[in-house]
């Protein structure tokens, strides 16, 4: 998920991405909404526990013990994964079985930040954190690789991530060795609207600036997709970009603000605003959308013209982890295509797994036939990845974009 | 004898004390401290304070967030009189003539508190919806065009403006105006009454020389109890506000948890107490009551 910050208004809000298409059948059709998502997410909280076991492997080229360990600890974002009678996991079951161990799956990554705000200072002590899969999006992944913060992969292990991952996610400047970063799902950013509403096709982000939208656009408090997608429609590229590119960016935003064009920034609350008809076009996350479609599939997603944004939730080893085989196996388990379609059947997000799509075209063809799960090549070649950005400049960014939201 | 009274009561006051030392002076000290560093972001991503006396912390919040910080008193102060407007009324009601009623309607007045404060404030998201009766009914009768001229509302919706947030800070802290109101109100004596009335006075006399003097002790509380949290209170502001409508609380929230800065989030936070605390020494003066404890 992009890295969208979970706090409780937000939560309450509306619950992020990665919902399952049931939860989301169950939530609109018992409350018509916003209320029940957070009684959803309390019912997912995170389990605790963690793994004993000291630290196994060093920070060197990798040689990991290859004897599968009895148990081992995966850490992702909460309704990320297939869900069978609302606690079990098919795949990790299967996986489970297949190696004879047992898998934790810990539903406790709600924020980027706050995450790596917990485990930062055992990361930099070099403690185990207690996890063997962590799962962050694109941007903090980049300051692990460059902190040193996750393991080398052993890639011998991984035939299947280098058959199937497809080509898009394939030499990332985030990860410049290639071989710490294992993709889990991505998304796109962009923009939807209601037809209806609108009256005219939206294509691209100049688009929400016409007068008759006065009031009815919003835009995400994300600073990286939203300064990404103006950037775009600016001609600017968002891959290179530096913080004299991102104050122009604000100032090209700033007379919408002023002039109440945009109505305000949200997170994830943009989908209660536009299913209801207070929003008609606004930036948004294509796994948000394939949700509310469910609800009204007049609502549309488009990639703008000028290109979208992509993001990346990877799985990673955290350094010093205490299993690190069991972890490659997951990776490597997950990058079949049978068993990704597994997962994608109820994950919202594009499916990073080759041959995924050809599974579910048998089993759940709507899945398999919808452009925001597995994209066109069009639309992934005219997606950008933002930069990775240092300290200072994203310091910088910050405070940009921060001054254009008003506080 | 005296002497020995008081003495005695000193470690009665033991956990009162403790629990003051713990959870404000200490956090309030390391507080003050947070907003006198100066924060340094590290190449590695980490951020570390120093202790250097940083006023500028003070100053440069100030400046950068002084739009938000006179709207939050201008909203709050709106909110106080209007809920006062509302209250008062409302509270003499159901102090005077509510009979056999009284114990229902105070009932109906703290209902709204056994629902959660978000999700009350999230309901008012879909009443105010730009295509809900409310508004349309509104739009109908002519008052949004009213309050878009007014500059309150913008682009003839209710959501995401001005109203919207003060109409829901009142909303919010309606009840802390009306029970203390209704507090003392329901303590006057009747013979009171009675005696002026006796005494030649007519009903708007009475009212404005026994019933609203012997109301101010509420109307002191209930004001305080309404401005103070008001001033602080960023919610509805998010849930219900746009850009043009954040308030400081807004800022010091995103200091604190979104940028992580918490020197600049410290100073603002201390600037609000110091404004408010000035606020309440002036109101208090004119009010001309000490008497609060009554209350």
């Amino acid at each position: 998920m992009s890295g969208k910050r979970m706090n409780e208004l937000e939560a309450l809000a509306l619950m992020r991405g990665g919902m399952t298409r049931r939860d989301v059948l169950r939530r609109f059709g018992a409350a018509g909404g916003v209320l029940a998502a957070g009684s959803l997410l309390a019912a997912c909280g995170g389990s605790s526990g963690s793994t004993g076991g000291g630290p196994s492997s060093s920070s060197g080229p990798v040689s990991i013990d290859k004897t599968v360990a009895p148990n081992w600890v995966f850490s992702n974002w909460p309704l990320y994964i297939d869900v069978k009678n609302k606690t079990d996991h098919p795949s990790l079951d299967k996986f489970d079985k297949q190696f004879n161990t047992k898998t934790t799956y810990q539903e406790d990554i709600e924020d980027n930040e706050s995450f790596f705000g917990k485990v930062q200072a055992q990361l930099k002590a070099g403690q185990d954190i207690g996890r063997d899969i962590v799962t962050l999006t694109d941007w903090m992944a980049a300051k692990w690789v460059a902190l040193e913060y996750c393991e080398k992969l052993d890639l011998s292990l991984l035939p299947n991530v280098e058959k199937n991952l497809v080509d898009a996610l394939k030499g990332r400047s985030i990860d410049p060795t290639n071989d710490h970063l294992v993709p889990w799902q991505s998304g796109f950013t962009g923009l939807a609207y209601n037809p209806d509403l609108t009256g005219f096709e939206v294509t691209q982000v100049s688009d929400l600036w016409k007068p008759e939208l006065k009031g009815k656009v919003t835009v995400l408090t994300e600073m990286r997709d939203t300064l990404g997608l103006v950037m775009l429609q600016m001609g600017i590229d968002p891959t290179k970009c530096t913080p004299d590119d991102a104050q122009k960016a604000c100032d090209y935003m700033q007379p919408y603000v002023d002039s109440g064009q945009i109505r305000r920034f949200t997170g994830n609350d943009y989908a209660a605003d536009l299913a209801k008809g207070n929003v008609y076009a606004c930036m948004a996350w294509s796994g948000d959308i394939v949700q509310l479609q469910l609800d009204n599939p007049k609502l549309k997603f488009v990639f703008p013209q000028q290109g979208s944004m992509l993001w990346t939730d990877n799985m990673m080893i955290p350094k010093n982890a205490s299993h690190p085989y069991n972890a490659h196996l997951w990776m490597n388990f997950y990058y079949q295509p049978e068993i990704a379609a597994m997962v994608e059947d109820y994950v919202n997000y594009v499916c990073p797994v080759n041959g995924a799509k050809e599974v579910l075209v048998k089993n759940d063809p709507s899945v398999a036939n919808n452009p925001l799960i597995f994209p066109t090549q069009d639309s992934l070649d005219n997606a950008f990845v933002f930069k990775a950005l240092t300290p200072e400049e994203e310091l910088q960014f910050n405070q940009s974009f921060q001054a254009l939201q008003g506080a | 004898m005296g002497s020995k009274r008081s003495f005695a009561a000193y470690p009665l006051l033991t956990p009162g004390v403790g629990w003051l030392l713990i959870f404000f002076f200490i956090p309030m000290a390391a507080m003050f401290k947070k907003s006198l560093e100066t924060l340094h972001v590290n190449p590695d991503y980490s951020q570390t304070y120093t202790f250097d006396w940083n006023w500028s912390n003070y100053s440069d919040a100030l400046d950068k967030y002084h739009e938000q910080f006179v709207r939050a008193f201008e909203y709050a102060a709106i909110a106080t009189i209007l809920a006062f407007v509302i209250a008062f009324p409302l509270a003499y009601v159901i102090a005077f003539r509510a009979g056999r009623w009284k114990n229902l309607l105070l009932l109906l007045v703290i209902a709204p508190f056994f629902t959660n404060y978000l999700i009350r404030t999230l309901a008012w998201q879909t009443i105010l919806a730009d295509d809900s009766w409310v508004t349309r009914f509104l739009d109908w009768i002519g008052f949004i065009s009213l309050t878009d001229a007014l500059g309150w509302t913008t682009g003839g919706h209710l959501l995401a403006t001005p109203l919207a947030v003060v109409s829901a800070i009142t909303y919010n802290y309606l009840a802390f105006m009306i029970l203390p109101l209704y507090v003392s109100l329901e303590k006057i004596d009747g013979r009171l009454l009675e005696a002026s009335l006796d005494l030649y006075a007519n009903r708007v006399k009475a009212f404005m020389r026994v019933t609203l003097p012997l109301a101010l002790p509420g109307v002191f509380a209930g004001t305080l109890l309404t401005f103070i949290p008001a001033t602080g209170d960023y919610i509805n502001a998010e849930l219900l506000g746009s850009t043009q409508t954040k308030m400081i609380g807004n800022v010091i929230q995103g200091q604190f948890l979104v940028f992580n800065n918490y020197a600049t989030a410290s100073a603002l936070s201390f600037s609000l107490m110091a404004v408010v605390l000035v606020l309440i020494i002036i109101y208090a003066r004119v009010l001309g009551t000490e008497d609060v404890s009554t209350v």
